[in-house]
């Protein structure tokens, strides 16, 4: 079907198009990550120079350090309790035909369709009003929010896809449901799962917008970044982002690997 | 009997923390007709509406959101023909490099930006080492810049949407089209535009709201120069504690989000039937 398409003049203008558009649209990524080899003080591409400096003084800048780990730690646990409760409201929503099974779907998905700003600035008022401080709690509860729908969705679809056959074969066979779930469904879920701590993970270790309204002391490293960049404009910005852009993109590497790109896109 | 109460048991933990959302979202709701001393008013919404500041940046905030979804369209749709038709190996390159560029950290993406459009950026260098231009040309800190900025940061969001409904349509269609002597640009634009519709308006509605109520792209390519209302927003909450303010505004942001989503729908359904 594909090939026939293929030397189609027009597929091969929109091919143009998208060459050029997606070239402008990771050039950006491309510059950040050589003006981290500046040799001097100065963000520029092409560099005048080149050394490692700005990657040693990230070290040298404890705020950056704290944030990185502070940002790590949360996207691992919103993540888990996010993958967590989308399993189990998943099986929960495919499983059992019962009243209402759509309302609630919505409902459960309908974070996804406030904008963060809002979201942000909710939580904020809601913390203030019950007088909620704890730089940790204050972030977790909103990135569980952010990153749950994601986790829902992934799994969701991938349930609905499986034969609810085999599962009443197994039970059929003399194992328990819950023996059943482990032995059958859940090795089948898998790909689902793994691209939904993707997801997760990315959603939360990224968000800005949300975070930026919730952090007061204990800042999240997208909200550091964009404090320092608002402050000073050093290659120490162009060595972490450097360091974020390659893990990123090999993290999508081996996602493309594993599952496929197609499923995370 | 049973049944119902172990599903309700599981679904429990999820909808005890949406209803925290929500709860926290109607928080904002009240804030708003709150005045400082906690009685009912709409002092809040009044002040909000009666400065021509505010009204102002509303306005371009609607403005530059409306003009950069089209820019994402007009871009956005090509890029997604090219990923459904494309040969294998083509159409699965284009697929990584937005991944790769849609799964960046937005702040980074966002300092890209400012390395190339800045007065020391990449283009300004070698328009002032090309003796083009005597001075830099001011392409960031302005309305430009957050165009730029936010067209990069939404061109994903139209598509994926588009190109995944793109995949489920046959070529069959086309090719029938071609066969009974239409022209391939006729064919694309009478036959698989109108399908791929649904994937437009997830596209369109995903690209406004996330460009209407942005507050990180303004934040750093505007430098302060040019406001969109989540800076507003933002400012007011957290650099001046007036949340009762920012709750005002920030409703009226979800209203006209909300007003957008339903009136790109209601178009999509009138040309639907102008066609039928």
């Amino acid at each position: 079907m594909k090939t026939g398409a293929t030397r189609d003049p027009l597929t091969i203008a929109a091919t143009a198009i998208a060459f050029v558009t997606l070239f402008a649209a990771t050039f950006p990524l491309f510059v950040t990550t050589i003006t981290a080899f500046n040799a001097t003080n100065e963000t520029v591409f092409p560099p005048n120079g080149w050394s490692l400096r700005w990657f040693w003084n990230i070290a040298a800048q404890p705020e950056l350090v704290e944030a990185a780990a502070f940002s790590l730690v949360l996207a691992v646990i919103s993540s888990a309790i996010s993958i967590s409760l989308g399993v189990v409201s998943a099986v929960a929503l495919t499983r059992k035909k019962f009243p209402g099974r759509d309302l609630i779907d919505a409902f459960l998905m309908s974070p996804l369709l406030v904008p963060q700003v809002i979201l942000g600035l909710s939580f904020l008022v809601f913390f203030v009003r019950i007088g909620l401080k704890q730089p940790f709690l204050n972030l977790l509860l909103p990135h569980v929010v952010l990153t749950f729908p994601y986790a829902l969705r992934v799994i969701r679809s991938s349930l609905i896809r499986m034969n609810p056959k085999l599962e009443e074969a197994a039970v059929g066979l003399g194992a328990s449901s819950v023996k059943s779930f482990f032995l059958v469904t859940f090795p089948q879920m898998r790909p689902s799962l793994f691209v939904a701590i993707f997801f997760c993970f990315v959603v939360s270790f990224d968000n800005f917008t949300a975070s930026a309204f919730l952090t007061v002391s204990g800042a999240t490293l997208p909200v550091q970044i964009y404090f320092n960049i608002e402050s000073s404009l050093d290659p120490t910005i162009s060595a972490i982002s450097a360091l974020l852009i390659v893990s990123s993109a090999f993290f999508v590497i081996v996602a493309d690997r594993v599952v496929g790109v197609e499923k995370i896109v | 009997m049973k049944a119902k109460l172990g599903v309700l048991l599981l679904l429990l933990p999820a909808l005890g923390l949406i209803a925290g959302f929500l709860i926290a979202l109607t928080s904002v709701l009240v804030m708003s007709v709150l005045d400082s001393s906690g009685a009912l008013s709409l002092e809040s919404y009044r002040s909000f509406l009666g400065d021509e500041r505010n009204l102002t940046i509303l306005f371009q905030s609607i403005w530059i959101a409306f003009y950069v979804t089209v820019i994402c369209l007009i871009l956005g749709y090509p890029i997604a023909i090219a990923m459904s038709r494309s040969s294998r190996t083509v159409a699965s390159l284009i697929t990584l490099a937005l991944a790769i560029q849609f799964f960046s950290i937005y702040v980074v993406k966002m300092y890209g930006w400012m390395l190339i459009l800045g007065n020391n950026g990449v283009i300004n260098r070698m328009l002032l080492g090309s003796g083009i231009v005597s001075s830099p040309v001011k392409l960031m800190y302005n309305e430009l810049g957050v165009a730029i900025g936010l067209t990069a940061a939404a061109l994903p969001l139209m598509v994926f949407p588009i190109n995944a409904v793109l995949q489920t349509i046959s070529l069959r269609y086309e090719e029938a089209a071609l066969g009974l002597g239409a022209g391939r640009l006729r064919a694309l634009l009478s036959i698989t535009l109108p399908l791929s519709v649904p994937g437009i308006l997830s596209g369109v509605i995903l690209t406004f709201v996330f460009c209407f109520a942005a507050y990180l792209t303004p934040g750093l390519l505007g430098g302060g120069f040019f406001k969109m209302i989540g800076n507003v927003i933002y400012e007011q909450a957290v650099a001046r504690f007036n949340y009762s303010f920012a709750a005002a505004a920030a409703v009226i942001t979800l209203l006209i989000s909300l007003i957008a989503i339903v009136g790109v729908n209601k178009a999509s359904q009138v040309l639907a039937g102008g066609r039928q």
